[in-house]
């Protein structure tokens, strides 16, 4: 009960108290719509959004080129971390490339991937990729290197294969680490997604808000940011849950979030 | 010496090993040094270790911390090479890690993913044999390590002396000809340990497998062994043999007996010999 009371209870009571002072102080300080829309603005926006059905095609165009880039930049990450802290010598090439990159601020390629990629849903697909690609990739790194060496040293003295000792002991050891990865890649892939469609789209929830500045409809991106809360709460929820449900041995443990960003 | 009862040879002399030449060895271990180079320059961790055991013989190292004596352990496991001289195991050279052998490590080092089943098949998957083909093999460790009921369930759920345990059943499993134990009790409590090594005694009086064993508790080594092999400090060398001939199978009320307390006495004696010439 105590439980439920913390994770329901208590946020619910804020969030009542939260819409009460805000639309209190709209009347109060007379605050004009454009500034800050009244609780009951946004939520008829909501409606003629998903109600009567005019945000859905933006919504499932963001959504599908999220997860689309997300699981694009998601594997590519794990299998070129994975390559990357196995091989010395891919390590020698490759990574004094991919700090450089890491250093830079991915959303400035945004204009670049529009370029080379169009204004259609596959630059939001490359955009969305790269955002996700370098905190995975980073974490995939640290996971396979802070496997437990006795572990390894044991699968050797039974004369396992490299990629033995890969399959049955590194991959596990990394998984909480990957698992890390991909709940920080949830946030930065919704980030992706929104700068590209700012940039340029005819359709999105980014593009949404982008239009509903051009009207001064800041109730509509109200609505718009609701939707994209949703999407980053689900996303982050749903791997959570994976968390939780595939590495079993992990329970005891806090998992710890190494972030890159 | 002050024990002129009981059996010591100084390794030099030898007499031990000749009689017994016919014998099979297992493993034969000539003149093996382990030379790390560090910031002081070159570093004896293994000194000419010379180090026989015969089929079917427990033989024990003792020595002090950080003598080198895991370090040859790994030699023999083929997962250090060595710097100079040869190590045989059944007649053939060790160049890496061999079928021939069977390793359990301080820490049960367990997967912690995987059921107790499943990481007592570890060296199948790792010689690539088949599993299937060993799960009645794994099933009748698990019997013999008392862990019957534990099959299906994870790491985490055992105690510290149950994994240990499933360390053992681990190496065992693909019938090495030669088991070694790295200290596989020193990360257990003092009363767990007691037990451990009662249970590690019955079971090997059930398989008698030649067993190369590595501790630096002297009534461990005495109440396992036929054999001991006392190690000096760091550079480790072998001094001294020590022929332990108390009567199989030993209960643990053998270890208040006179004999038991007098050739721990003994071992210890030719320790204190040994740091007193350290020190001067």
């Amino acid at each position: 009960m105590s439980d439920r009371l913390t994770t329901f209870v208590y946020p619910t009571i804020s969030f009542i108290v939260l819409i009460v002072v805000w639309t209190l102080s709209i009347d109060f300080f007379n605050v004009p719509n454009y500034i800050l829309p009244a609780p009951g603005d946004v939520l008829q926006q909501l409606k003629y959004g998903y109600v009567d059905g005019a945000f859905w095609p933006h919504f499932a165009f963001t959504l599908r080129s999220t997860l689309t880039g997300y699981v694009l930049g998601c594997t590519c990450a794990i299998l070129v971390g994975a390559l990357l802290a196995e091989s010395r010598t891919f390590e020698k090439f490759v990574y004094p490339f991919v700090v450089a990159l890491q250093s830079m601020p991915k959303v400035a390629l945004a204009p670049l991937i529009i370029v080379w990629f169009g204004y259609g849903m596959s630059s939001k697909i490359i955009m969305v990729g790269l955002m996700c690609f370098f905190p995975l990739f980073v974490n995939t790194i640290i996971g396979i290197r802070q496997t437990d060496p006795a572990l390894v040293n044991m699968m050797r003295s039974f004369s396992a294969s490299k990629w033995l000792v890969f399959r049955r002991v590194k991959l596990y050891a990394a998984a909480s680490h990957i698992f890390a990865g991909l709940q920080i890649s949830i946030v930065l892939s919704l980030i992706g997604a929104v700068v590209s469609e700012f940039v340029a789209s005819s359709r999105g929830i980014g593009w949404l808000i982008q239009a509903s500045l051009a009207n001064f409809n800041t109730a509509q991106m109200f609505a718009a940011l609701c939707s994209l809360i949703a999407m980053g709460l689900i996303g982050t929820k749903i791997v959570q849950i994976a968390h939780k449900r595939l590495l079993f041995w992990d329970r005891q443990k806090d998992t710890m979030t190494v972030a890159s960003h | 010496m002050g024990y002129p009862h009981l059996d010591t040879n100084a390794k030099k002399e030898g007499t031990f090993a000749d009689q017994q030449r016919e014998e099979e060895d297992i493993l034969v271990a000539k003149s093996v040094s382990v030379i790390y180079q560090s910031s002081r320059g070159p570093q004896h961790a293994v000194d000419k270790l010379d180090v026989s055991v015969k089929r079917g013989e427990f033989v024990s190292i003792v020595g002090p911390s950080g003598c080198g004596k895991s370090t040859f352990l790994n030699v023999v496991g083929g997962l250090v090479s060595a710097s100079e001289g040869q190590t045989v195991v059944r007649g053939k050279p060790v160049k890496g890690p061999s079928a021939d052998i069977g390793i359990v490590f301080q820490r049960p080092t367990l997967l912690p993913w995987a059921t107790v089943r499943e990481n007592i098949l570890v060296p199948i998957n790792a010689l690539g044999r088949s599993t299937s083909e060993y799960l009645a093999e794994a099933d009748r460790l698990l019997d013999l390590v008392g862990l019957k009921e534990f099959a299906r369930h994870y790491p985490d759920e055992l105690s510290g002396g149950m994994q240990q345990r499933v360390g053992i059943a681990r190496a065992l499993i693909h019938d090495p000809s030669l088991l070694l134990m790295d200290e596989p009790f020193a990360a257990l409590d003092a009363m767990t340990r007691e037990r451990m090594s009662v249970e590690l005694e019955e079971l090997w009086n059930a398989s008698r497998k030649t067993v190369l064993f590595i501790t630096h508790s002297i009534p461990e080594a005495v109440f396992l062994s036929d054999r001991i092999l006392v190690m000096s400090p760091s550079p480790g060398r072998i001094v001294h043999e020590v022929k332990v001939d108390l009567e199989r199978p030993r209960p643990l009320e053998m270890m208040s007996t006179k004999a038991f307390a007098e050739l721990c006495g003994q071992i210890r004696h030719l320790f204190n010999e040994i740091s007193g010439e350290a020190h001067e």
